[in-house]
Parts: C-alpha cells; sequence; structure tokens
C-alpha cells in the first residue's frame, strides 16, 4: 500500500511548486484538496504564457494573438470533452459547479410543485438551488451521513422533474451509486444531474457509460484555475434550453436588434455572453491534459490505497471518529472527515493546531453541509483531503497531529 | 433590570507588587509544562529587591512561540485539565488574525473579575458600579456565527450576565443598517450604563448612527480598548455621544492593563499583571518616550504568561509614579509594533505619530504601507490633486526623515481579512534586540 502511494507520489510531486512551500520552518502538508487544488507548474506555465506570449480576446481578434488565443481556448473546451467522453459542443464554459447547476435549475424553468429529489447529505451548491427554483426533496441519509439510496424510488412522483446527486460526498468521500441511482430515475422518465466537483480529478468518468443528463464541475478542483467550470448537457437539452444571460458574443445575427430581433448562436456559444475567462479557461485546458498525462486509472490507483492508509490510521487514534469509516475504498475517494475529542477546542481549532504546529492544511466547519452535520449531531468537522501528489509520511504527520491533540 | 453582579470595590494599590510579580513567575515556571519543558529558569528567592533584573534574565514569550503550543501544554500540573474545559469553566479562543493568531484558555471567571477590578482604576466608572451597572460590549465577536454562518443569535442568546454582546458579525463591512439600527436598540433596550468596544467597530456604528441621526445610549461612559483609537474615530464618536469616553488598554491573553483616569493618563490595573515597558532605543519621532508593553500575569493561574510580548508600543508618562503599582502610568497607546514604521536610522514611526501628524488634514481615510528599507507607500482617501497630495506628504515630513514617501489617492483603504483597516503596515522584519532596551540576545 505505502509503495503505490509513494511511488506515485513522489513522481508528480516536483511539479507542484506550491509544495516546496514551508510554514513555520516546516515544510507544508496540503491536504485541503476538496477545497481545492495546488496547480502543477504545466498550468502555471499555460496562464502566464496567455499573458506573455497571447493576450488577446478570443473569437474576435483577426490578429495573430486573437487567432493563438482563440486555438488555446478552444482546445481547453475540447480537452475537458475529451476527459469525460463528451462534444466539445455540449460544454457550458460556466464560473464553476455552482453556477451550472443554478443553469440547470433555470434552464428546467421548475415551478414552486415540481420536486427535486436529491441526498440530504448535499453540498449547499446542490440544495439551495432546488429550494430557489422548486420543491426540495432530500433523500433521508444515516447518522454518518450517507444517503439512505433504498428510499430513492420511493420519492420519486409525478412531480419529480430531476434528481441530482454529488458524484463524491465533499464530506464523507463516498461515491454515489450512479448507474443505479440513474436506472431509476430514468425508469420514472426523471433526467439526473451528476455534481462531479468532487470527482472530476479523481475519478475516471464517462457520462454515456455513466447515463447521467447532466455534470456540473470546477476547474479549481482539479489542478486547474478558479472562477471557470463546465456544465455538461445533451444536445436536446441545451438547444431548448432558455438563454439565462445575453450579450456579445452569443449573437449570430444583429441587423433586427432595434427593431426587436436578434438570432443566437448554437450551443454552447449562445450561453457564454460577454468575454469569457480566457487565461482560466486555457489554464483547465492544461490542468485536464495534465490529468490525462498521469492517467486517471493511475490516480484511482493511488486514491484506493491512499484512502484505506487514511481511513485506517485516523480511526485507530482514540478519541477520533471517522464518518463513514466503514465504507471500503472502492466505494469513497481519499478524503476523511473526522472529528477530534479535544476538550473546548472547536473543530476549527483543531485544524489551526495541525497547520500551527505541524504545518498540515486541512478544512474545518461544516463544509457547506449544515444539514448533514445538523443529523449527524456534530458543530463541525476536520476534513483531511489527499491527492496525487501527497506522500504516506504527510499522511503520518497528519496522524501525529491528531494523536497530540486528542491526547 | 437589576445588576446580575456585586459592585466591585474602587481599586486600591498593591504594596507588595514586586513580590507578588516574582512570586508569579516562579509559580508559573515551576509548574506549568510549557516553561518546565521549555528549560526555563525561575528567578531565586530573594530577588524580590531587584525585579527588572531577575525579569531581564528570563526570555521574552513571543507569540509566534505560544502559536505552536497546545492548551494542554498551559494548564499547571495536577489540574484536571479535561475536566476544567469539557466543564465550560475553562475555554480556548483564539487571538489575533491569521498570521498572527494563537490559541489561549481563558478562565471566564477570571477574566470578569480581573476586568471588573481593573476598570475601577477610573473614579469614573467605579462610580458607575455603585448604581445598577449593565454593560455592552462591541468587538470581535464571542457569541456569533461560526464558518458557513449558522444565523444571528438573538439578544438573549448575547447575554452573559449584566454583559450583553452587541456583534454577532466578525466583519463589519458586512453590517448592513438593519443590523448597526439593531445594535442601536439594544443599547437603549440594554439600559447600558458602559460601553466597551473596539473603536474601529464602535466608528462604523457611529457613523451610522450619525447619518440617521440617533445618539449611541451609554449612560455611565464608553471604554476604548483592543485597539488604536485614531482621530478620526473620537471624532466620529464625540458627534454622536456626550459622555466620557476612557481609553483601556487590554488584551485576552493578559487581562486588562491599563484603563485612563480623570488625570488623562491610563494608569495600571493592580494585582493581575506586572507590566514591563521597554524603552526604544532610538528616539521615537512624533512621540516621546514610547516603550514595548512586555506583560508577566500574576492571577492568571491558567496560561500564566511570563514576559510574555503583547505588542503594543505606548508613549510612557516617565517621571509620573505609578498611581497603584510601581509601574508607570502611560500617556497613549501608538499601535502595534508591526504597524511601526522603520526609519534607516532605525528610528520607529509609531501609528499614532503618523495619525497626528496627519490629524490637521482630517483625511476620510489613510494607510502607510513600508515594504522596503527606504520607501513608504502612502494611500489617501478622500483626497486628490497635486496640492492636496503634497500636503501630505510635508506633514509626514518631519517624522519620516530618510524614508521615500509615495504618496498617491485611492478611492477607499482595502480592509484586513478581519474587515479592520490597518493605518500603517509594516512588512519588514525587526528585531526586538536591536530595537528595544532590556532585552537579552
Amino acid at each position: 500500500m505505502k509503495e503505490t502511494i509513494d511511488s506515485l507520489a513522489k513522481k508528480f510531486r516536483p511539479d507542484f511548486p506550491l509544495l516546496r512551500r514551508e510554514i513555520s520552518g516546516r515544510p507544508v502538508v496540503f491536504l485541503d484538496n476538496a477545497s481545492t487544488t495546488p496547480k502543477p507548474q504545466q498550468v502555471i506555465d499555460a496562464v502566464v504564457g496567455v499573458y506573455e506570449n497571447a493576450t488577446a480576446n478570443v473569437h474576435r481578434g483577426v490578429h495573430t494573438l486573437g487567432e493563438e488565443a482563440t486555438r488555446l481556448f478552444d482546445e481547453a473546451r475540447r480537452e475537458v470533452a475529451g476527459l469525460i467522453g463528451a462534444q466539445p459542443s455540449e460544454i457550458v464554459l460556466v464560473r464553476g459547479t455552482t453556477e451550472a447547476i443554478n443553469f440547470v435549475a433555470n434552464g428546467l424553468e421548475l415551478g414552486p410543485e415540481d420536486e427535486v429529489v436529491f441526498p440530504a447529505s448535499e453540498h449547499h451548491a446542490n440544495w439551495i438551488p432546488w429550494r430557489v427554483h422548486g420543491k426540495p426533496v432530500p433523500i433521508p441519509i444515516d447518522e454518518d451521513g450517507l444517503p439512505r439510496w433504498e428510499a430513492l424510488e420511493g420519492l420519486i412522483t409525478k412531480k419529480t422533474k430531476l434528481v441530482s446527486i454529488g458524484h463524491v460526498s465533499n464530506v464523507t468521500g463516498a461515491i454515489a451509486p450512479v448507474e443505479e441511482v440513474v436506472r431509476i430515475a430514468h425508469a420514472h422518465g426523471v433526467p439526473v444531474l451528476l455534481d462531479a466537483a468532487q470527482s472530476l480529478s479523481h475519478l475516471p468518468i464517462d457520462v454515456n457509460q455513466l447515463g447521467v443528463d447532466f455534470l456540473a464541475s470546477s476547474s479549481h478542483k482539479a489542478f486547474g484555475p478558479s472562477g471557470v467550470g463546465i456544465l455538461w448537457g445533451r444536445k436536446e437539452f441545451l438547444a431548448k434550453c432558455p438563454l439565462y444571460q445575453v450579450g456579445g458574443g452569443m449573437i449570430s445575427l444583429n441587423q433586427d436588434i432595434d427593431v426587436g430581433g436578434f438570432v443566437p448562436r448554437d450551443a454552447p456559444f449562445k450561453f457564454e455572453a460577454g468575454t469569457p475567462a480566457i487565461e482560466a479557461t486555457i489554464g483547465f485546458g492544461a490542468a485536464v491534459r495534465y490529468m490525462r498525462q498521469i492517467g486517471m486509472q493511475h490516480i484511482r490507483e493511488h486514491d484506493l490505497a491512499m484512502s484505506r492508509y487514511l481511513v485506517e490510521g485516523l480511526a485507530d487514534i482514540p478519541g477520533v471518529r471517522v464518518l463513514a469509516r466503514k465504507l471500503p475504498p472502492e466505494k469513497r475517494i481519499a478524503l476523511a472527515t473526522f472529528v477530534v475529542d479535544a476538550p473546548a477546542m472547536t473543530q476549527e481549532s483543531v485544524a489551526r493546531a495541525l497547520c500551527d504546529m505541524f504545518g498540515v492544511c486541512v478544512s474545518a466547519g461544516f463544509h457547506c453541509t449544515h444539514v448533514l452535520h445538523a443529523r449527524a449531531k456534530l458543530e463541525g468537522t476536520v476534513r483531511a483531503s489527499p491527492h496525487v501528489f501527497n506522500t504516506t509520511d504527510e499522511i503520518d504527520v497528519l496522524l501525529e497531529g491528531v494523536r497530540e491533540i486528542a491526547s | 433590570m437589576a445588576p446580575l453582579e456585586d459592585p466591585p470595590t474602587r481599586a486600591t494599590r498593591d504594596e507588595d507588587h514586586a513580590g507578588r510579580t516574582l512570586r508569579a513567575v516562579r509559580e508559573a515556571i515551576g509548574r506549568v509544562p510549557f516553561y518546565a519543558k521549555g528549560g526555563w529558569k525561575a528567578p531565586a528567592e530573594g530577588d524580590a529587591g531587584a525585579l527588572e533584573e531577575a525579569l531581564g534574565r528570563i526570555p521574552l514569550l513571543t507569540r509566534e512561540k505560544m502559536r505552536a503550543t497546545l492548551p494542554k501544554a498551559w494548564l499547571p500540573e495536577g489540574r484536571d485539565v479535561k475536566a476544567e474545559l469539557a466543564s465550560g469553566r475553562l475555554e480556548v479562543v483564539e487571538i489575533g488574525a491569521s498570521d498572527t493568531r494563537a490559541r489561549v484558555v481563558v478562565d471566564r471567571a477570571w477574566w470578569r473579575a480581573q476586568e471588573a477590578r481593573a476598570m475601577t482604576v477610573s473614579p469614573r466608572v467605579a462610580a458607575t458600579r455603585e448604581g445598577a451597572y449593565r454593560e455592552a460590549v462591541l468587538w470581535v465577536p464571542e457569541r456569533g456565527t461560526g464558518s458557513c454562518g449558522a444565523g444571528d443569535p438573538a439578544y438573549e442568546d448575547r447575554l452573559e450576565g449584566p454583559r450583553l454582546h452587541l456583534n454577532s458579525r466578525q466583519d463589519p463591512t458586512f453590517w448592513t443598517d438593519l443590523v448597526m439600527d439593531r445594535m442601536l436598540d439594544e443599547l437603549a433596550r440594554h439600559e447600558t450604563v458602559g460601553l466597551l468596544a473596539d473603536p474601529f467597530y464602535l466608528d462604523v456604528l457611529a457613523r451610522h448612527a450619525g447619518v440617521a441621526e440617533r445618539r449611541l445610549h451609554a449612560t455611565g461612559f464608553i471604554a476604548l480598548t483592543r485597539a488604536l483609537t485614531t482621530t478620526r474615530h473620537r471624532q466620529d464618536v464625540a458627534a454622536v455621544y456626550e459622555g466620557p469616553v476612557l481609553q483601556v488598554l487590554a488584551a485576552r491573553e493578559t487581562g486588562t492593563l491599563f484603563v485612563e483616569a480623570e488625570d488623562g493618563l491610563m494608569h495600571h490595573a493592580p494585582f493581575s499583571t506586572h507590566v514591563e515597558l521597554l524603552p526604544a532605543k532610538v528616539a521615537t519621532p512624533g512621540a516621546e518616550d514610547v516603550a514595548l508593553v512586555v506583560v508577566t500575569t500574576l492571577d492568571r493561574e491558567v496560561q500564566p504568561l511570563v514576559r510574555y510580548v503583547l505588542g503594543d508600543l505606548v508613549q510612557v508618562a516617565r517621571g509620573v509614579p505609578g498611581r497603584l503599582t510601581t509601574v508607570s502610568p502611560i500617556r497613549s497607546v501608538e499601535g502595534r509594533l508591526e504597524d511601526a514604521l522603520l526609519r534607516p536610522d532605525g528610528a520607529l514611526v509609531t501609528a499614532g505619530a503618523v495619525d497626528r501628524a496627519l490629524a490637521p488634514l482630517a483625511p476620510a481615510g489613510y494607510q502607510l504601507t513600508q515594504r522596503t528599507p527606504e520607501a513608504v507607500q502612502v494611500e489617501i482617501a478622500g483626497a486628490s490633486g497635486e496640492e492636496a497630495l503634497g500636503a501630505v506628504r510635508d506633514a509626514l515630513a518631519s517624522i519620516t526623515t530618510g524614508l521615500r514617501l509615495d504618496v498617491r489617492s485611492a478611492a477607499a483603504i482595502a480592509v484586513e481579512s478581519n474587515g479592520k483597516v490597518r493605518t500603517c503596515r509594516r512588512t519588514l522584519p525587526l528585531a526586538l534586540t536591536s530595537a528595544f532596551e532590556g532585552i537579552t540576545p
């Protein structure tokens, strides 16, 4: 197990300049990848390269710089499409997963009685839109925050317009049974949205194999810059989906604007009014290229071994409760959310101590899942989320820190 | 409403201050794991006659050293740490912001007792304590929203005996008019006698009160504490409050150190701390007798601090004897050491000195940032044009000799992560031994 983790990690660590940083004289141990990932040099170079060599607007300039920027930008969309087995024309570039989900919520034109079924453990990004746009129908969860999937079918009614699920929980790391959910939902004629914010950089994804109808994800949790993400949708939906913003760059014919009409371009461009996040998108493309070069199967190989090493290590420490600890590595990614029993110390305080004393960067708080924490009767948790560059030595530093705090 | 606690007695002089200090140091170093494991050496018995000399042999405790520890390192041996923390008698709080933060253990009962006693250094405050005393506090929220936000606690949930915590949101830039209206209403509803406030937070509320043509309700006094009070802060508060406004120097980790009395000086509060005022080695332009505040706690049983560098600079009232202890009174709090500019000749320019220099120009906001030894960037809000910027340069010229001033106008001054505005910032490192007397390298 250690060999698998460390041989892969050591191969890719040199790509990440951030990992060379020290905090108070200690090497930084970055275990907060579920919040956002460090950026490899390849991505940094791609972004800086735009500024240094190809600063120009895209889809507008006829000069050399404009053509180069457009080519890099369009390549990024193709890279992302290739990663998830989609067509570039089915990829709408948005600001991130949250905007992508809101895009669907708006596009489905839900009324107040239209129901959306989703696990109660979901991130607010996959909960609040259904509170605003439709009627939320949460799938019950157990005391560890795991959805009771067996309840799904009973919750689907004639009013159900969508089933929306996180591919990987940002709290438990549990992988949803996507194909089974799709089978049940489609049997009732209900489309499925997959929130892939946590899975895009961890699991091989093929939208056609999974059978989902929408996929939302972000660049910044997949080694790319923040400020850009994707909504993948089937062509039929994108063709009839109403526009939620209009302006420059999405018009194919403009002579009629002054008399009340305009002709939008085809998807995805009709949804991308205004100048896009050019540098971030090109950086996103570089990040996807980087992941594909590593190989998603290798990332998953590291993930499986790391999941076992991390969860077992934490669970062995007296005074530490790991959420969903019994979930086998095959059904989770390398992410562990836990509670440390340290009197009068909040879980945020625990996380800060881990950084101050050991240089370990982890998340703490509610992770935008208030309902999950309320159901689990927790006033906050600590979350460690490694990625392909993390070694077992680094996990040992985390474990040493948690042991010290919990003792 | 009735008062919920007995009024404290008026402050009395500590006749055995030196002896008490040395005993506290010996007790701390002997019983607290942090000091014992760190190899700290306690002063010998019989050193009471030479307090400064005995303390001078002990290293300074900085926040950086404290930061890399857990709360359990600070409880004296023999205490049932787990039970006391679990019972809520003790709590762990964080002080400072982001890179300067640290965790400290606070005994709530200790805090309240020392604060109540210390505040009576001011005869005006002592007089209010003889009646139905109720107070409100307005500073970094102790009772408020956690991460991701969990809603604003109700009035009843923000009560702690006679004390009302007005604020539940860390960053005042996100206070809405509704929130500030609620605070103004609650000051009256609570029948507030004393209002203890961070001057920055109170300034935001005072400006809102001014626009809304309302007043601050505090029948006894307002005490400004925990941050530098600027000229602008004083003016904004004075515009909506006619009562006495006092200066207080206090910190969560040390307790209340100095309280302004009727003579306009801030006097050392007895019994809870000893304070060393380490003089700056080089004369400080625009401020006299500037010293660094170093604190030793005397009655803090959990996490007793020995020679702790608080980080504040003050103007010492040299030649004026201590009224209640042997510690000299201070004339003013001058801001944080990390905010003081450093001239090439080694002189520190305090945030207080900068504020006084710019006060005649009454800028809407300003910020001086020193990133290099030879230059300071000056941003001024509410002033533009070469004449106005030149006036700023002239106003600062006498205290910034040797520094190049890059003055420019700004639409607004950027806030820190905690929502506050720092008027001065220095990112250059500074060795304490090179800047202050009385520190053994």
